[in-house]
């Protein structure tokens, strides 16, 4: 037999919950005092709003001095978006010190299993929470409908676990404690920009209030997974992440002070300092960073920014250790290099042995730079080791003493060195200078060329470099074949590009024809020969364009003669392989004299518009003879060659073995 | 009279519009997009059809139908000589963008036939499946197509330029636009009236 009373309570809370439909019922049953209420639906404070179908049943209900405890309970509810739930409560409330305790389980939430533990006193409240096995995928979406604009939308997989601790005094919170571990998780937005596969890691913080302000501390560590941030990509199996930091945050002033941070890429960088955020903006950045690696360093945080750069495929080995100076957008950037060596892959420069202090800094602060390194190359040109004093000020940095830099056997020797980098333009910087000689044939071996005699050398009061465009002003001397040759308007465009475009006027006076034509295994001719090629424009180290006009000097007292086998080649570049020399009696002559000797060509377009002294019945005399017989003319009939043509004509030149006449 | 006035300006109107499209020499300027992506692509170009396709049907394309038309209207008020207008793709730049955009289509060949990237009906590239690449390409891919993308600018407008016609721009782009994906092999994927494809 069981005794039941009815409570209608329905008015009496009605009004406080916002509750339809509310029934409660006390049996007392078996020696146990059982209780259950019914509401048909119940206004809870957002974001839970409405629950429906309520249904709490103690199997224990106990009351006594006015303390209230229901065990082995059971809550039973529907809503909207946490769907029908079942779950474990305990119950005990006590009007005599205004508390209540409530302890739930199998509340089941976004895939996971939930409790929690619900305390309070007279308006000291504390909420202990466990969530097991989470689905981030549901949880997100979850968190969509509750909070639809304060998370961005974005793909999102994988398994969470988090344990709670939230205290709290009326509407205020006090303390938060927080332990959430993810597991597998993947996730990616809309454009791909930012995603993650695989990620696991822990993260814990502890915040807390005092009067007004929060003192937090956190730690968290990715352990496993890839992640991609654009344009970084952090590969965390092989360089796990771990981040730490503490600080305060004031409310009244919306301050952001971190008194520390510290974050760790393993094998690739050790970094800590400050910061403090002012109304969300960053004020000022403390940070020291230190590298034992710097290969993984580049390929991790700087590659993805110099993409199509000249520093976008090198090798580098070496340690480094940075210090950042950031305040109200004013810093100085310090950075001890520890035997660097860089290594471009394409092979268009190199230095090694790089050790010393380089800064820089947007301030007013003189910041010292002092740099030396062992070697260096650029192309195949070999430089020696330097030193580097300079000073930092203002985006720019000015040498403070000559340098001297050993190029191949001589020495380009920099004065007034400066470079200015100021934010959002391109670098630029300028030099003078003085190249001391370098001799012809190691330059000559180190750019694969012909072994060349005579000397590189020159004054250069001014090279500059601006929108990926190199100048060199003034005139750069070379002493080859006893004569020289000067070039003018040197300048060099995307030196490190695809196609380096370079272009120069060169004029050449008094070379050595003897020695030149033997040099390049011609033939010999003897004479004097001036000339210049001007309007030359090489890209990819290919002429595209010039004027070129060689000819013999007719002042000078040297003899001009000329042999047979230079006779049949100047032959073959005037534009046939028989333009010449009748093949009767002169083959008898190792050689002829010449009053004149000139060839020119402009090219254009690809087609090479040729000249020579004078003009002859159908072309043009390349040789015009003169002086003791036996001399010679030689005739060039085509005026207008392809460059491919006469290049394929000088090679077969400099490849044949001699005159082959009949 | 006024009526004759205004059939006189209609035909005018008519004639000037006309006009427009004939001096772009579009068949030449095809012609020189064939050869310039043949350069950049290679051999991956040679599988697509021959640059003469069969006339788009209906809705697909209004642009190129007027063509064979302003051709015939062409050859009758010009000269031949003048619509036979030839397209210069031999200047410094032109090859240099050409060179750099062929030894960067080796990087990109993979993410065309992955279907990351497409062909968009812009004459550029697009990004349309970040997701088909791995996270540790990613930063890669944008940069290519970045860059690809800036380069691709640049030789439309230098085309036009070379030719002593900055105003062509945008017809030069729009032949481009059009042959790089007849000229793309099967498998990639092409944009066309905003939807994307795979050939």
């Amino acid at each position: 037999m069981a005794d039941s009373i009815g409570i209608d309570v329905e008015e009496a809370v009605s009004e406080r919950f916002q509750a339809e439909g509310l029934q409660a019922a006390l049996a007392f049953t078996s020696g146990q005092l059982t209780l259950s209420i019914k509401a048909d639906s119940l206004m809870l404070p957002s974001p839970l709003n409405r629950i429906s179908q309520v249904d709490v049943h103690c199997t224990v209900f106990r009351f006594q001095s006015e303390n209230w405890h229901c065990e082995q309970g059971e809550l039973a509810f529907e809503h909207s978006m946490l769907g029908s739930q079942k779950l474990s409560i305990e119950l005990t409330a006590s009007q005599q010190d205004a508390s209540f305790s409530l302890d739930f389980s199998g509340l089941r939430f976004a895939g996971g299993l939930w409790k929690s533990d619900v305390d309070w006193q007279q308006g000291q409240w504390q909420v202990a929470m466990t969530g097991q096995a989470i689905d981030a995928d549901k949880l997100n979406h979850q968190m969509q409908t509750f909070f639809p604009e304060l998370l961005p939308v974005m793909d999102i997989q994988g398994g969470i676990a988090m344990d709670a601790t939230i205290d709290g005094q009326n509407t205020a919170l006090q303390s938060v404690t927080a332990e959430i571990s993810i597991q597998s998780l993947a996730l990616s937005d809309a454009d791909g920009a930012l995603a993650a596969e695989n990620l696991s890691g822990q993260f814990k913080v502890n915040a807390s209030r005092e009067t007004g302000d929060w003192q937090w501390q956190q730690q968290g560590q990715l352990n496993n997974g890839e992640l991609y941030v654009s344009p970084i990509y952090l590969d965390i199996n092989a360089y796990p992440l771990s981040l730490s930091s503490r600080g305060q945050w004031q409310s009244e002033s919306n301050q952001l002070a971190v008194s520390h941070w510290q974050f760790e890429q393993q094998s690739v960088l050790k970094a800590e300092g400050e910061l403090t955020f002012n109304d969300g903006q960053l004020a000022m950045l403390q940070a020291e960073i230190a590298s034992q690696e710097v290969q993984p360093l580049y390929q991790v945080w700087l590659q993805p920014f110099v993409f199509d750069t000249a520093v976008d495929d090198a090798q580098l080995q070496g340690d480094l250790r940075a210090s950042l100076d950031w305040q109200e957008a004013l810093y100085d950037l310090n950075l001890q290099l520890g035997d660097i060596t860089i290594e471009d892959n394409q092979q268009r420069f190199d230095i090694s042995g790089l050790n010393g202090n380089l800064a820089w800094t947007n301030r007013d602060d003189d910041l010292p730079v002092d740099l030396s390194w062992q070697s260096a190359a650029l192309y195949q040109i070999d430089l020696g080791a330097a030193r580097l004093i300079a000073t930092a000020s203002k985006n720019q940095l000015v040498l403070s003493e000559s340098l001297f830099l050993p190029v191949l056997d001589g020495e380009l020797q920099l004065d007034k060195f400066q470079l200015f980098y100021p934010p959002h333009e391109t670098v630029s910087w300028s030099f003078e200078g003085l190249l001391k000689p370098v001799s012809m044939p190691v330059l000559s071996e180190a750019l694969g060329w012909p072994l060349l005699q005579g000397k590189l050398s020159g004054v250069i009061p001014s090279v500059s470099y601006q929108d990926q465009q190199v100048d060199v002003d003034g005139a750069l001397m070379v002493k080859v074949f006893d004569g020289t040759a000067v070039i003018r308007d040197l300048q060099l465009i995307q030196p490190f590009g695809y196609v380096p475009h370079l272009s120069a006027n060169v004029d050449i006076d008094e070379l050595d024809l003897e020695t030149l034509t033997t040099t390049f295994d011609v033939g010999r001719i003897s004479g004097t020969l001036n000339g210049y090629v001007h309007d030359l424009q090489l890209a990819n180290w290919r002429p595209q364009q010039f004027d070129a006009w060689f000819v013999t000097d007719e002042n000078t007292d040297t003899k001009r003669r000329i042999s047979q086998r230079a006779v049949n080649n100047l032959s073959q570049l005037g534009g046939g392989p028989s333009a010449l020399l009748s093949r009767s009696f002169l083959r008898f002559f190792d050689d002829f004299s010449y009053q004149r000797l000139g060839l020119g060509c402009r090219l254009s377009r690809g087609v090479c518009e040729m000249r020579g002294v004078s003009d002859a019945e159908q072309g043009y005399h390349i040789v015009e003879g003169g002086g003791l017989p036996p001399w010679i003319n030689v005739i060039g009939h085509n005026r207008r060659v392809d460059w491919p043509v006469l290049i394929e004509r000088l090679q077969a030149v400099s490849q044949s073995d001699g005159p082959v006449i009949q | 009279m006024f009526r004759s006035m205004s059939m006189l300006a209609g035909l005018l109107l008519l004639v000037s519009c006309v006009t427009i499209n004939i001096y772009f020499p579009a068949a030449a300027a095809e012609k020189a997009a064939d050869r310039i992506i043949e350069d950049v692509w290679g051999t991956d170009a040679r599988e697509a059809a021959p640059a003469q396709e069969d006339e788009p049907t209906g809705e697909q394309s209004a642009r190129p139908s007027t063509t064979p038309l302003a051709l015939r209207v062409l050859n009758w008020v010009v000269t031949p000589a003048q619509a036979q207008a030839d397209i210069n793709i031999n200047s410094p730049r032109i090859n240099e963008l050409k060179s750099k955009m062929k030894a960067r289509h080796e990087d990109l060949k993979p993410f065309y036939q992955q279907g990351a990237i497409g062909l968009n009906g812009k004459g550029l590239l697009e990004i349309r499946d970040a997701d088909a690449v791995s996270l540790r390409e990613r930063s890669q891919l944008q940069n290519l197509v970045k860059a690809e993308n800036a380069d691709r600018q640049a030789l439309y407008k230098e085309i036009a330029r070379a030719n002593g016609q900055p105003g062509w721009e945008s017809d030069i782009q729009e032949t481009f636009a059009r042959r790089w994906q007849q000229n793309a092999p099967n498998g990639w994927w092409i944009e066309q009236d905003g939807n994307w494809q795979q050939k």
